[in-house]
């Protein structure tokens, strides 16, 4: 695809954006550093990386201004993003396109723009690194080759942030990627009161196709079973390796009756599935399913009662599924208590 | 005021020096050399050498932009530092996943 067929491609830079899964998550440093960098090197009132979704302009980091995010069709960014080059606007009361704009007659009152695309490694314009000014100003040719370096950095910030999120053998989230996801997840379910599961899978007896067979085999096997799971789930449910042999499903909007469905599915599957491995080798896995609430209040807990739910799988002869009693664990508090 | 062959020559040597010292690669080793204390995984072999470019045409960008050397290298050091924070993250994230079954 060339350059131009990607600027022209909205339907895969929506993708490749939100495959980034860097949307909504909270402040962090490398990008809070590269704003306060620009407003004290270019000495602007505001600057913001700001990454363009379907309706919005979402800002990762921002200065001098209050709002998260605004609509989309008001934004300068979502001009920027058309092009490949620096969009620049030296005053923005005689530019028909954002002399109406809110964010000119109104707060913050933009009156000069200069933008730079963030484009990702596949070449999709994610965003714009902006710095803005209340007054008119014309940015100078080292002004915009000092923005342009500071937004490869962004880029560059945002790939290695994907890295660390994802598995490097399976392809899947990885457990910061995974954490990350599920605690916007669970936030959400708290929020609107909505269901929510967590299901837990460990592979039963790994250690001896490892021991047995070696490592690649091992891997092998690891690589198979994240296929037949993401295969498998709703594109809605989040799926991701937690460690060696440990996988972690999210599911929002579903009752863990509803994920212990889907999760003796994967286990059936699983089990039926033979692994060449010099010999024919068929797997087994252990599911433990819990939800929120019974003293789980965050992911973290919810983590837990799953982790309890599993081990009681395994040492129930393995290849189960099983949800956490969360009327059995009051009851056995409660007798503690008394 | 009268200055000596000797002053004329010190302040020559202090420019050379100066100018030594605002080469923009130099100031990217200077704030980078921490790095050879890191164990960096191929994986983020490319990155690691695209930021190091990067940083070298900021601190270009900065020069050319007629910004001090205390101000450039203050730069350097801050995205620098930034980025290696995220990096030994990253590194820590990628052990967890890279794992021997006990």
């Amino acid at each position: 695809m060339s350059a131009n067929e990607r600027l022209n491609d909205e339907e895969g830079r929506i993708f490749a954006l939100h495959d980034l899964e860097i949307l909504d998550t909270s402040e962090e440093k490398p990008f809070e550093n590269i704003v306060d960098l620009i407003q004290q090197v270019l000495k602007v009132p505001m600057c913001a990386v700001s990454l363009v979704d379907k309706n919005r302009q979402w800002f990762k980091a921002r200065r001098g201004m209050d709002a998260k995010e605004t609509a989309r069709d008001i934004s300068f960014c979502t001009h920027a993003i058309r092009k490949m080059e620096p969009l620049v606007v030296p005053d923005s009361h005689k530019d028909p396109r954002f002399c109406d704009s809110p964010l000119v007659t109104g707060e913050p009152f933009i009156r000069s723009y200069a933008g730079i695309p963030l484009a990702s490694s596949d070449g999709f314009n994610l965003g714009a690194l902006c710095a803005m000014d209340k007054e008119p100003r014309e940015f100078s040719d080292a002004d915009i080759a000092i923005l342009t370096n500071f937004a490869n950095m962004v880029v560059s910030e945002m790939e290695l942030r994907r890295v660390a999120s994802t598995d490097q053998l399976t392809n899947v989230l990885s457990r910061r990627g995974w954490l990350e996801e599920a605690k916007r997840e669970i936030h959400r379910a708290i929020r609107y009161d909505r269901p929510i599961s967590v299901a837990i899978f460990d592979l039963d007896r790994f250690k001896s196709i490892n021991d047995t067979y070696g490592h690649p085999a091992g891997d092998k096997v690891l690589v198979s079973f994240s296929d037949l799971c993401t295969n498998t789930i709703r594109q809605m449910d989040c799926f991701g390796r937690i460690g060696g042999e440990e996988f972690a499903l999210l599911m929002p909007e579903t009752t863990p009756e509803d994920a212990y469905t889907l999760a003796e599915r994967l286990r059936e599957a699983y089990a039926e599935t033979p692994f060449d491995l010099g010999d024919v080798v068929h797997g087994t896995v252990s599911i433990g399913i819990a939800t929120l609430g019974h003293g789980a209040t965050d992911i973290y807990g919810v983590l837990d009662k799953a982790d309890k739910a599993m081990y009681a799988a395994k040492n129930s002869g393995r290849n189960k599924t099983v949800i956490f009693d969360d009327e059995a664990a009051a009851n056995k508090t409660k007798t503690l208590v008394a | 005021m009268y200055k000596s062959a000797d002053h004329i020559k010190f302040k020559l040597v202090l420019v050379m020096q100066t100018e030594y010292i605002v080469n923009p690669e130099d100031i990217v080793a200077s704030a980078t050399k921490s790095l050879c204390e890191i164990d960096i995984p191929p994986t983020l072999a490319d990155s690691i050498d695209n930021h190091q470019k990067q940083l070298i045409s900021l601190a270009s960008a900065l020069l050319a932009g007629g910004y001090d050397e205390m101000m450039v290298k203050q730069s350097i050091e801050v995205s620098f530092n930034s980025y290696k924070k995220e990096l030994i993250s990253t590194i820590v994230a990628l052990q967890e996943g890279s794992y021997v079954c006990q």
